[in-house]
C-alpha cells in the first residue's frame, strides 16, 4: 500500500502545478499565429491585416503574431501541422483545406465593399489586349495554383466560351498585383485576378473582359487542433458584432463580417475540376 | 610648535588643493577645447563626405536622365499624353511603363528607388514603384516637383514624400521648347550610405526623419515602415525591422550600443533641436566613439532629417589618455610640490624660530654678539653689542668690525690682515683674549673676546664673536691690587709688597750683579707723640714723614710702611754710600721740617746694601740691627754697614 509521506508533498505540488501550466498553455493564453493570404504585395497584405490582428489580440487579451507566407500550399501544410492557428483563406483554399483537414473551423467571412461576403474574379487585359475571352489565344497569368481567382477562374471562364486553358501558355506570378502589372506590361495576353484588384489598375488601362459569378467570400479559418472552442466562438462573436461604422481602423474587415455557411462554398466544390 | 606645523600643513594642503583644482580645471578646459576642435573637424569632414557623395550621385542621375529619359520615343509618349484626354493619357502611361520598365529594373539595381513622371501641372503621371497610384497632386507633398516645373530647372536634394523618402533629382522635361512635365530619379538613403561606406567602411550611418514633416505626407499604407527613434517620438527611423529590400543594414553591435546610450543624451537632443551640424563623443568599452549629426534639408529648406554617423575616434582616445596622464602627472607634481613646500616652509619656520630664539637669547645676554661674513663685514649684532659700542644695528650691519671699532696698542688702527682675531679665525681656530674696542664716542673699552669661526664645507664663511666690556672690572681689579700692596694711612707700599719686591731685587741682583740698598727708619719717641697728641696727630706725623721722603726718592724706589712708625726704603741700583747719603739727607729734612701743632720729629736710620748670599730675612735683620744701633746711639742718626 502506498503510504504518503508529508515531506514529499512539496515535490508533488510542484509537479502538479507544472502539469497544470503546461496544459493551460496548450489552449488558452498562448500566443496565437495568424497567417494572411498573399494575394497582393507583401506590404499591402501586412498593412491590410495588421489592424484586424491587433483588434483581435486586444479583445482576446492574447498576443497574436502575423506569420507571412507567400505560398498557398505551404500555408495549408503549416495549418495542418498546427503551426498556424488562424488563417485568412480564399474560397478555393478553404474548400481544399476543409476536404483534407477536418479540424479547420470556418469562423467568419469577410464582407466586400458592397457589404456582402461574396466577390468576383475577373479575366483582365490591357488596353491593347483582346476584347473577349474568345480572342484569348496566347498566354495567361495567375497568382498561385490554389488561388480561387487563378487556375479555377481561368478554367471556368475559358470553358464558358469553349476554350481550353491547356492550349494557352500560363504562368504563376506569385500575387495578383504582379499578375496585373505583367498584363499591363503586355507580357501576358490576359490574367485572372480578383475584380476588386483589377479596379485598382484602371488607370493603367487594365480592363475586365469577363467576370465570374459571385463566389463566397474570403474567410477566417480557425484551427481546432490548437485552439479551444471557446476561443473560436469568442472570435466569431467579436467579429460578427462589429459593424462597418466601428472605430477600429480595420482595413481587412472594414466592411464587416458575415457568418459562414459552408454550403455557400459548394459552387467552388462543383468547379473544382477547373482547379489545378 | 606642533600646532604651528599643523597650521602650516593645513595651509599647504589647502593651497595645494586650490592649485590642483585650478590646474585640473585648466587641463579639462584644454581637453574640452581639443575635443571640440576634433568634433568640429569631424563634423566638417562628414559634411564634406556627404557633399562629395551626393554630388557624385547627382552627376550619375543627370547622366541617367540624359541617356534614358530624354529619348525621342519617350518624349513622344509624353507629348501624346499631354495632348490627349484621360483615356489617351492612361494608354500613354501604359506605353511609358512598358517602354521604361526594363530601364527601371536597371535603375533599381543601381540604387534608384524611384522613377516618377509628373505632369506639367504637378500631378503624378506614373510611379514605377507604385504604378496604380497616379493622378494625385504633388504640390503640397513634393515642393521639389512644383519648383522644377515652375523654374524649368533641375532640383536636387533630400526630400520626404508620399511613398518614400530619399534624394530627389527632379528634372524638367523640355523638348524643343515644349514643357512636358518632369521626371524624378530618386535614391534611398541607402544609396548614399553605400557611397559613404565606400569612402570609409569603418563608419555606420543612421537616418532620422522628422515625424512632423514626414507623417503628413506619407500614404497610410507606408506609415508602417517608420518607427520612433530612441531619442523621441519626433524623430523616426525608417524600416526598423528591415522589411524593405533596400533598407540600410543594421548598425554594428558597437554602434547599436552607442545608439542606445545616446537615448538620454542632452547634447544630442540639443543638436537635434537646433538643427545644426554637430558631433558628440561617447565612451564605451574603453573606446571612444564619435557621433556626427548632419541635418538634411528639404528642397524648400525645411529641416526634415538628420544623418547620424557612428565612428570610432582614436584621436579622442589619445586625447583622453593624454588628458588623464597629464592629470596624473600634474597631481603627482602637486603632491610632491606640496610636500616640498611644506618641508621648505617647515624648515623656514624652524630657522625663523631658531633665529627668533637666538635673537631672544642674544638680546637677553649681557655679552655683545656680532656675526661677520668671510670679508669681516658684520651681518648680525645683538642689542647688547649696540649698547656697549654705541652704534645702532643699522650702523653696524655691513661694516667691517675691525675697521670700525677694533683698536690696538692704545687705540691705534691696524690692517685687517694683522688683526689677531682675524688671523686665528682664518686658520679655523678659536680666539679668546682681551682686546680694545672703541665705542662710537671714541672711548677705549677693554673687552673680553671669544671668536669662533663658522665653517661650511670645511671653509671659513664667517665668524661669531662674543665680547664683554671689562673696562670697569679691570679698574676695580687695579684698585684692589693697589689696596692689597698699599698702606692705607700713608699711601706707601705695605710690608708684604716690599718683601716681594725685595725678593725680586735679590734675584735680579744675583742674576745681573746689580747693587741695591735698603734703608730702615723708625720715628723717635713716636709713642710719646701718640700719647701727647693723640693717634690722629701720630697719623699726621706719619703722613708728614712719608711726604718728606717722597720728595727725595726715585720713582723706581720702593717705600713701604714696615709697621707702626717704621718705614723701609728699597733703592735699586744704589750702592751703600749713596744710600747712606740719602738717609743723611732724609734725617736732615726731618730735623728741618716741623709738623704743625707738634713740632719737629726725628728718626733713626739703618742703612745696608745687598750682599751676595743675602736673603730677605737676612737683609731685614741686618738693616733692623743697624737701625737699632742708631737708636742705641742716641737716635736721630744714621748707622750703615754691610755686616
Amino acid at each position: 500500500m502506498l503510504r504518503l509521506k508529508w515531506n514529499n508533498l512539496p515535490w508533488l505540488a510542484v509537479v502538479l502545478l507544472s502539469c497544470l501550466a503546461a496544459t493551460s498553455g496548450q489552449t488558452a493564453g498562448r500566443e496565437l499565429v495568424y497567417t494572411p493570404l498573399p494575394i497582393e504585395q507583401p506590404e499591402t497584405v501586412i498593412t491590410a491585416n495588421r489592424p484586424l490582428v491587433t483588434y483581435l489580440a486586444k479583445q482576446l487579451k492574447t498576443p497574436i503574431t502575423i506569420r507571412y507566407e507567400k505560398d498557398y500550399e505551404e500555408i495549408l501544410r503549416l495549418f495542418q501541422q498546427g503551426k498556424i492557428d488562424i488563417v485568412l483563406l480564399g474560397p478555393l483554399p478553404y474548400v481544399i483545406l476543409k476536404k483534407s483537414y477536418t479540424k479547420a473551423e470556418p469562423v467568419v467571412a469577410i464582407n466586400e465593399p458592397d457589404g456582402k461576403a461574396t466577390y468576383t474574379c475577373a479575366m483582365v487585359t490591357a488596353f491593347d489586349g483582346p476584347t473577349s475571352v474568345r480572342q484569348v489565344r496566347r498566354s495567361i497569368a495567375f497568382s498561385q495554383p490554389l488561388s480561387t481567382c487563378g487556375h479555377l477562374t481561368a478554367g471556368y471562364l475559358l470553358d464558358k466560351y469553349g476554350s481550353n486553358l491547356e492550349n494557352l501558355h500560363h504562368e504563376y506570378l506569385g500575387n495578383q498585383d504582379q499578375v496585373a502589372l505583367a498584363v499591363v506590361k503586355g507580357n501576358y495576353e490576359v490574367g485572372t485576378i480578383k475584380a476588386a484588384v483589377a479596379k485598382k489598375y484602371s488607370n493603367l488601362t487594365l480592363r475586365i473582359i469577363e467576370e465570374t459569378p459571385a463566389f463566397p467570400g474570403f474567410l477566417l479559418v480557425a484551427n481546432k487542433a490548437t485552439m479551444t472552442s471557446e476561443q473560436i466562438s469568442k472570435i466569431r462573436k467579436i467579429l460578427l458584432s462589429t459593424t462597418p461604422n466601428d472605430p477600429g481602423g480595420l482595413v481587412l474587415g472594414r466592411y464587416g463580417f458575415s457568418p459562414v455557411a459552408d454550403s455557400s462554398y459548394d459552387l467552388i466544390r462543383h468547379n473544382l475540376r477547373f482547379s489545378r | 610648535m606642533r600646532i604651528r606645523h599643523k597650521r602650516t600643513l593645513s595651509a599647504v594642503c589647502l593651497l595645494s588643493l586650490v592649485f590642483w583644482l585650478c590646474g585640473a580645471a585648466y587641463l579639462r578646459h584644454e581637453r574640452d577645447i581639443q575635443e571640440r576642435l576634433q568634433l568640429v573637424g569631424q563634423t566638417h569632414a562628414q559634411e564634406v563626405a556627404w557633399q562629395a557623395v551626393t554630388t557624385a550621385h547627382r552627376t550619375a542621375m543627370q547622366a541617367y536622365f540624359d541617356s534614358y529619359i530624354m529619348q525621342p520615343d519617350v518624349v513622344s509618349i509624353l507629348q501624346a499624353a499631354q495632348a490627349g484626354d484621360q483615356g489617351r493619357q492612361n494608354i500613354e502611361r501604359v506605353r511609358l511603363y512598358r517602354r521604361l520598365a526594363p530601364v527601371y529594373e536597371l535603375f533599381r539595381q543601381r540604387d534608384v528607388r524611384q522613377l516618377h513622371f509628373h505632369t506639367p501641372d504637378n500631378r503624378s503621371f506614373l510611379r514605377f514603384h507604385s504604378p496604380h497610384n497616379s493622378g494625385d497632386s504633388l504640390v503640397a507633398s513634393r515642393p521639389s516637383v512644383a519648383e522644377a516645373n515652375r523654374t524649368r530647372k533641375p532640383i536636387f536634394g533630400f526630400e520626404t514624400g508620399r511613398v518614400i523618402i530619399g534624394f530627389r533629382n527632379v528634372f524638367p522635361i523640355i523638348w524643343q521648347g515644349q514643357h512636358l512635365g518632369s521626371v524624378e530619379l530618386s535614391q534611398p538613403f541607402e544609396a548614399v550610405r553605400k557611397g559613404l561606406h565606400d569612402l570609409d567602411p569603418a563608419k555606420d550611418y543612421l537616418l532620422l526623419l522628422k515625424a512632423s514633416v514626414l507623417l503628413p505626407k506619407l500614404f497610410d499604407e507606408h506609415k508602417k515602415h517608420y518607427a520612433p527613434s530612441l531619442f523621441s517620438q519626433d524623430w523616426l527611423v525608417e524600416d526598423p525591422r528591415r522589411e524593405l529590400s533596400d533598407s540600410s543594414p543594421p548598425l554594428s553591435p558597437a554602434s547599436q550600443i552607442i545608439y542606445q546610450r545616446l537615448k538620454d543624451d542632452k547634447a544630442i537632443s540639443r543638436i537635434l533641436a537646433a538643427g545644426n551640424p554637430g558631433s558628440v563623443a561617447v565612451s564605451h568599452g574603453g573606446r571612444v566613439y564619435q557621433v556626427s549629426l548632419i541635418p538634411l534639408h528639404d528642397t524648400d529648406g525645411v529641416s526634415s532629417a538628420v544623418m547620424l554617423t557612428f565612428t570610432q575616434a582614436p584621436e579622442l582616445e589619445e586625447l583622453y589618455t593624454s588628458y588623464w596622464i597629464n592629470l596624473w602627472v600634474f597631481s603627482i607634481m602637486v603632491l610632491f610640490g606640496g610636500t616640498a613646500l611644506y618641508l621648505f616652509l617647515s624648515s623656514m619656520q624652524t630657522v625663523l624660530e631658531q633665529e627668533q630664539r637666538l635673537a631672544l637669547i642674544t638680546s637677553n645676554i649681557a655679552d655683545g654678539v656680532y656675526v661677520m661674513d668671510k670679508a669681516g663685514q658684520i651681518t648680525f649684532s645683538n642689542h647688547r653689542a649696540t649698547e656697549i659700542l654705541g652704534y645702532s644695528q643699522e650702523e653696524l650691519n655691513g661694516t667691517i668690525a675691525h675697521d670700525l671699532f677694533h683698536r690696538h696698542d692704545g687705540g691705534n688702527h691696524t690692517l685687517l690682515e694683522d688683526c689677531p682675531i682675524y688671523q686665528v679665525i682664518q686658520t679655523r681656530g678659536r680666539y679668546e683674549g682681551e682686546e680694545q674696542f672703541a665705542n662710537k664716542a671714541g672711548n677705549l673699552l677693554t673687552v673680553q673676546v671669544a671668536s669662533q669661526p663658522m665653517l661650511k664645507g670645511g671653509r671659513v664663511v664667517g665668524s661669531v664673536t662674543v665680547f664683554r666690556d671689562i673696562t670697569e672690572q679691570k679698574l676695580l681689579e687695579e684698585q684692589l691690587r693697589l689696596m692689597s700692596i698699599t698702606d692705607p694711612l700713608t699711601g706707601v707700599y705695605n710690608r708684604r709688597f716690599l718683601q716681594e719686591t725685595l725678593l725680586k731685587e735679590l734675584y735680579r741682583a744675583e742674576r745681573h750683579g746689580d747693587s741695591f740698598s735698603l734703608i730702615m727708619l723708625d720715628l723717635d719717641h713716636f709713642k710719646r707723640i701718640n700719647d701727647s697728641y693723640g693717634h690722629e696727630a701720630g697719623d699726621r706725623v706719619l703722613r708728614h714723614v712719608v711726604a718728606l721722603m717722597r720728595k727725595r726718592i726715585r720713582s723706581s724706589d720702593c717705600l713701604a710702611r714696615w709697621g707702626g712708625e717704621e718705614f723701609m726704603l728699597l733703592l735699586p741700583h744704589t750702592e751703600l754710600e749713596a744710600a747712606n747719603a740719602l738717609a743723611e739727607t732724609l734725617l736732615l729734612d726731618l730735623r728741618e721740617a716741623e709738623v704743625s701743632g707738634i713740632g719737629k720729629v726725628s728718626a733713626s736710620f739703618g742703612v745696608t746694601a745687598g750682599q751676595p748670599g743675602d736673603t730677605v730675612e737676612r737683609l731685614e735683620q741686618r738693616v733692623d740691627a743697624l737701625m737699632y744701633a742708631a737708636k742705641q746711639a742716641g737716635r736721630s742718626c744714621v748707622r750703615s754697614g754691610n755686616t
